[in-house]
């Protein structure tokens, strides 16, 4: 810990940030302080070797009000949200609810997650067209094109295998289309 | 017993073999299944990331149409990820008044209303009651003798732990039990519950890479023949990808992956392409061929 305490300076640090999370995270957020830093959520994490804070050390930093490194650690986007850490945890903290509200919150906030945030519009983007989701229409879209022609040959073993199809999947109505326009209009609203 | 199945988006694309596997073995042990009208996407927990609301009013939809089927029917749907989303949002939609209330007025823009009492199955408990495990034994017709499985069952098939969750988080017996039915050996597989990596392969291949790898090894080490899964998502990954590990890691695995609707299949008679094993990036032919099933 005394590695990150190093790194964190104080116009980094918002004295409110666990109590921002307590508060989206309703009662799930009343066992936030009660992390006793045992480490069996990082001990369980199957995507900790790639982090670069581990989900133990996310927790002591949202005690420490360390708000910039959580948001721009590395830790929550590689969250697979597989919920290991959640059922484990001995304290009942729901870690992955926890890893959610900071993805949320860094969504939100154009300082932080800027190449991160594609791949959630590019998804919702997609369902909201065709209100269905398309994995390969996803693919190209976030790809750069490059990227796309690499795996063409790859993209062929698949086409023959019918794993993916050349016009997108879509459902017949557009009642996607007009349940996210309304909810998504509402928020707007009260903001 | 009848219910109102819902395919989920990859039924149409990578998990189409699965879809296929369960509707067939489905109507050999006389299930039926109801394709609920003009689904559409659960919402997934991507979703859930970007907008909580939004994410439970997509699933509600269904759900408000699986209730228009009529009394007493229950969702029963192949894809984990829909599985746990749509029991997610059910919970909320129970216990979040406002969730609740968001919802209530999104479905009523597209004239719906759902009250919340559905029950919500994953396909790999309906075809794992002590029910249905008797009747698949008694339609055996080609046992999967001597063929070694690691019973993978991902993540959220099991997890989050929800009131009426089926199997264990930690040491789930479901896959086990069914693969002694048919008459394979299910190894003792220390993975069986670690995540694949899910999505992450599209955003951070390289860590997608060895989280599959490790699954791969493991099974191997386990004594594994071939892995048999619940989730069309890890199906993607273990096998479509396997090529893509083999050649980051210098590392041949050749590890044929079965969905568990498709093994079920086998044992009851029916032809691997009818149940679309040749869909698979990795053969399972000479497997199969060596033990003598599906031929």
């Amino acid at each position: 810990m005394s590695l990150i305490t190093r790194k964190i300076t104080p116009d980094m640090m918002d004295p409110n940030f666990e109590s921002t999370i307590r508060k989206r995270l309703g009662e799930k957020g009343e066992k936030v302080p009660l992390c006793f830093q045992c480490g069996v959520c990082s001990g369980s994490c199957p995507v900790a070797f790639a982090m670069d804070y581990t989900p133990r050390q996310i927790m002591e930093l949202i005690k420490l009000g360390a708000k910039d490194l959580v948001l721009n650690s590395s830790t929550i986007w590689l969250c697979a949200a597989c919920y290991s850490c959640s059922v484990r945890c001995p304290q009942g903290v729901d870690l992955k609810q926890v890893m959610e509200t900071l993805k949320e919150i860094a969504l939100e906030d154009p300082k932080y997650s800027r190449a991160e945030k594609a791949f959630y519009e590019k998804f919702i983007e997609v369902v909201r067209k065709n209100g269905r989701m398309d994995e390969v229409a996803l693919y190209v879209k976030l790809m750069p094109k490059s990227a796309v022609m690499r795996n063409l040959g790859f993209g062929l073993k698949l086409y023959q295998r019918g794993k993916i199809k050349l016009s997108p999947a879509k459902s017949s109505n557009d009642q996607v289309a007009k349940i996210s326009e309304k909810v998504l209009a509402k928020e707007v609203h009260q903001q | 017993m009848r219910y109102a199945y819902y395919p989920g988006c990859s039924s149409h694309t990578s998990g189409k073999e699965y879809d296929r596997s369960f509707r067939l073995i489905a109507k050999a042990l006389d299930i039926e299944l109801v394709e609920v009208p003009d689904w559409t996407c659960c919402g997934s927990h991507v979703t859930y990331v970007f907008n909580p609301a939004l994410a439970a009013s997509l699933s509600a939809r269904n759900l408000a149409l699986v209730e228009k089927m009529g009394e007493g029917i229950e969702v029963v749907t192949g894809c984990s990820g829909c599985y746990q989303t749509l029991k997610r949002s059910n919970d909320l939609l129970k216990h979040d008044a406002n969730i609740q209330a968001k919802v209530k007025e999104a479905l009523e823009a597209v004239n719906l209303s759902y009250n919340a009492n559905l029950k919500i199955h994953h396909a790999l408990e309906a075809l794992t009651t002590q029910e249905a495990l008797d009747t698949i034994s008694k339609k055996i017709t080609k046992p999967l003798k001597g063929l070694k499985v690691a019973p993978y069952y991902g993540c959220a098939v099991v997890r989050p732990k929800f009131e009426d969750s089926f199997d264990d988080p930690e040491n789930p017996q479901s896959i086990d039990r069914l693969m002694k039915v048919l008459g394979a050996e299910p190894v003792p597989y220390i993975d069986k519950t670690r995540c694949c990596g899910g999505v992450l392969i599209m955003k951070h291949e390289r860590v997608g890479l060895e989280m599959i790898r490790r699954l791969l090894a493991n099974a191997k080490q386990a004594g594994a023949e071939c892995i048999v899964t619940p989730c069309a998502l890890c199906h993607l990954n273990l096998d479509i990808m396997q090529p893509k590990v083999e050649q980051a890691f210098k590392q041949r695995f050749n590890m044929p992956i079965f969905f568990f609707t498709q093994l079920i299949g086998l044992a009851l008679g029916l032809k691997p392409t009818e149940l679309g094993l040749d869909k698979h990036m990795v053969s399972s032919v000479s497997l199969l061929q060596s033990k003598g099933v599906g031929v």
